[in-house]
């Protein structure tokens, strides 16, 4: 048994490295994948473009319109001289946020009145304008509590901390998630032309003839790629670690033991795909479409399942990667131990059983 | 000597409403080289297949080396060779690396594995080639080579499925001395083919045509009992005018081209002089004819064709 799944890994080995092309997009391809998504889904809003209208011209509007800039979050790109103008600067997209503090302000704080500051927003990017709106609040906010903390006022101190990602960087939220997606899509497609191919070039009939067992077989055809997907997860990782500087706060020997799970699954359901199809463009399309999408819009990576209606919500526990991804945040941003991760690693197991065992039942010795 | 390797019993496959194999029946005896001749198409391939154990028979028996192939498939895979139409190794692996893969599926013993892999590359004159890409050989030493391969487990039965197809004359001879020095140490050997000169050298053949096993027996017997009456073979000028003269005679039992002259099969030998003053009244010159002893093209011609008499005799019915 042993022997005869050595001899199909080592041939699967051989096609690999005569194939050096495949085998560098199959190692790089999941890095470039990484940094492309890493850059672009960075939701973290920063140097907001802020056009400024300031009639009331006091040592106080000074102040405030300092701690915006102060803050990092925004840029003042544009003085403004009269209201006519806000229409012109957010039309053109100079400015994301225009901000008018009116001629009334320092004398109403000086009066202890109510004192309005306008904001308008660029709605048409609604992540960019609710982050502004939140950072407006708070540094407004601060201000007006440092205003009151000077009159001798004792205001409400609300102490909030929050924990895993203490910056709330959005970063270390989504590498994690990221890595579950393009691991499962890249084990995916990796083993999707490993019998299809077979059957094409017409070497399976030798196979067929040969006393050769059907798990022996499946078995021999996937483990050579666990090897490959397992030097994926430590490159995106260390990648992920000191490049996104994503802090790891778990077990690294856990997280690897994890991903061999998950990519024993993710790898099942290619090899299922190529016992199944007629040819190799079938076997591919459908082992990118199954993984792709689910691995992205259910797993809980950008849209949390909380949120989904109550089908989409049950239909996501059919998603490995749904699974992974607590995993590896858990491992990642929580550092919890495997205590914890239980009810994810045992469907995962599970998960990974069943598509394995599939692959077997699905592979005749027979030719069609 | 006399142990059957393979007996078949109604073997019939069936695709859909077309029947590829139609209730066939042999016997084949260890150590013989038996062939089986006929048009592509006409079934040999299925049968084969259903014999290793590749297809599910639609209905009908057959035992190969003492396992059933309805319900022992894997047993037989252990004990036969498949050499199969189309070439089935790895051609992106080397030569050594093709025979130490098919070495390691089919578990042959550490100790003597070395010593195999001298005898197959000795068999398939790979000397010196070990290394080359398998992609990279000639199609007659792949053809070798595959054979090779199909001898790692020392099979009992090999089955070699049009194994000379695209070779040249002479490698196509040297394929023939391996498979005859096979059948000296007792190894059975079925072989389809559809070179009918190819065939003359197996013990036995049989003649396949539209799934229908329509002779089996030796070459010699074929052309002794299936071929009534005689051959005459006739050299002239304008050959398809005188073949088209020639059919529209009814007293001839066949008439067929056979490379430039017209092979034409009458009861009787005084029949030549009907053939001569056909050829006359046409103005055709008649250089030769001469009585010939038939070859199996000839038996093969004669079979199919009478078989397709009865086809549409009995279609009239």
């Amino acid at each position: 048994m042993i022997k005869h799944i050595y001899a199909i890994m080592k041939k699967e080995f051989i096609h690999l490295i005569r194939d050096p092309r495949s085998l560098i997009i199959s190692i790089f391809l999941p890095v470039i994948l990484l940094f492309i998504y890493g850059y672009s889904v960075s939701f973290d809003v920063r140097n907001i473009p802020l056009a400024i209208l300031d009639d009331s011209k006091t040592a106080q509007s000074r102040q405030l319109i300092d701690k915006f800039v102060h803050t990092g979050y925004f840029t003042i790109v544009e003085e403004l001289r009269s209201g006519t103008q806000f229409h012109d600067a957010l039309d053109s997209g100079r400015a994301k946020v225009v901000i008018n503090i009116p001629s009334d302000f320092a004398k109403n704080i000086q009066r202890n009145k109510k004192v309005a500051i306008q904001v308008l927003l660029d709605g048409s990017d609604p992540i960019a304008a609710s982050s502004a709106l939140s950072y407006i609040n708070g540094i407004a906010q601060q201000y007006f509590s440092g205003l009151l903390v000077a009159k001798g006022a004792n205001p409400i101190n609300l102490v909030s901390r929050i924990w895993y990602n203490e910056n709330l960087r959005s970063l270390n939220f989504y590498i994690p998630g990221l890595i579950s997606s393009i691991l499962m899509m890249l084990a995916a497609t990796l083993t999707s032309l490993t019998i299809v191919s077979e059957k094409e070039q017409g070497t399976m009939e030798a196979l067929i003839a040969s006393p050769i067992r059907k798990n022996e077989l499946m078995i021999g055809k996937i483990l050579p790629y666990v090897i490959i997907a397992f030097w994926d997860v430590i490159f995106v990782t260390v990648i992920g670690r000191y490049w996104f500087l994503v802090p790891i706060k778990g077990s690294i020997t856990l997280m690897l033991f994890c991903s061999c799970i998950f990519l024993t699954g993710a790898l099942a359901i290619g090899l299922l795909f190529s016992t199944i199809a007629k040819t190799s463009q079938e076997a591919m399309q459908l082992a990118l479409l199954t993984t792709m999408l689910p691995s992205i819009l259910l797993s809980g990576m950008v849209f949390p399942i909380e949120n989904m209606p109550r089908v989409i919500q049950l239909v996501t526990y059919l998603v490995p990667a749904r699974y992974f991804l607590r995993i590896m945040r858990g491992i990642f941003l929580k550092g919890v131990g495997i205590s914890y991760l239980w009810g994810d690693i045992i469907p995962l197991t599970i998960f990974s059983m069943i598509l394995m065992w599939l692959c077997i039942r699905a592979f005749k010795k027979r030719i069609d | 000597m006399t142990k059957t390797s393979i007996s078949v019993k109604d073997l019939t496959k069936r695709f859909g409403d077309f029947t590829a194999v139609n209730k066939i029946d042999f016997e084949i005896k260890q150590g013989e080289i038996f062939g089986f001749l006929g048009p592509n198409g006409a079934g040999k391939t299925t049968t084969i297949r259903m014999l290793c154990g590749l297809l599910d028979p639609t209905s009908g028996k057959a035992v190969v080396g003492g396992y059933d192939i309805s319900s022992q498939q894997e047993e037989i895979k252990k004990i036969i060779g498949y050499m199969s139409q189309k070439f089935s190794l790895y051609d992106d692996l080397t030569v050594s690396e093709n025979i130490d893969f098919f070495a390691g599926i089919y578990q042959t013993k550490k100790v003597t594995r070395q010593q195999k892999k001298q005898e197959i590359i000795e068999i398939s004159e790979l000397f010196g080639k070990e290394n080359v890409l398998t992609g990279e050989l000639a199609s007659a030493l792949k053809q070798h080579l595959a054979l090779g391969c199909a001898l790692i487990n020392d099979p009992q039965i090999i089955f070699l499925d049009e194994p000379t197809a695209g070779v040249d004359p002479l490698a196509r001879k040297k394929f023939w001395g391996i498979i005859k020095n096979l059948a000296g140490r007792g190894v059975t050997v079925l072989v389809t083919t559809h070179y009918m000169d190819e065939a003359e050298n197996c013990d036995r053949i049989a003649l396949i045509s539209d799934g229908i096993v329509i002779a089996c027996d030796s070459v010699e017997d074929l052309k002794r009992k299936y071929m009534k009456g005689i051959l005459f073979e006739v050299e002239c000028d304008n050959v398809m005018k005188a073949l088209e003269v020639l059919r529209n005679v009814p007293a001839f039992q066949e008439v067929a081209l056979y490379g430039l002259y017209v092979h034409v099969v009458v009861d009787r030998e005084s029949d030549a002089d009907i053939i001569k003053k056909a050829l006359a009244s046409k103005n055709i010159n008649v250089k030769k004819i001469a009585t010939v002893t038939p070859s199996l093209e000839d038996v093969f011609v004669s079979l199919v064709e009478e078989q397709q008499g009865k086809k549409e005799a009995s279609g009239r019915k």
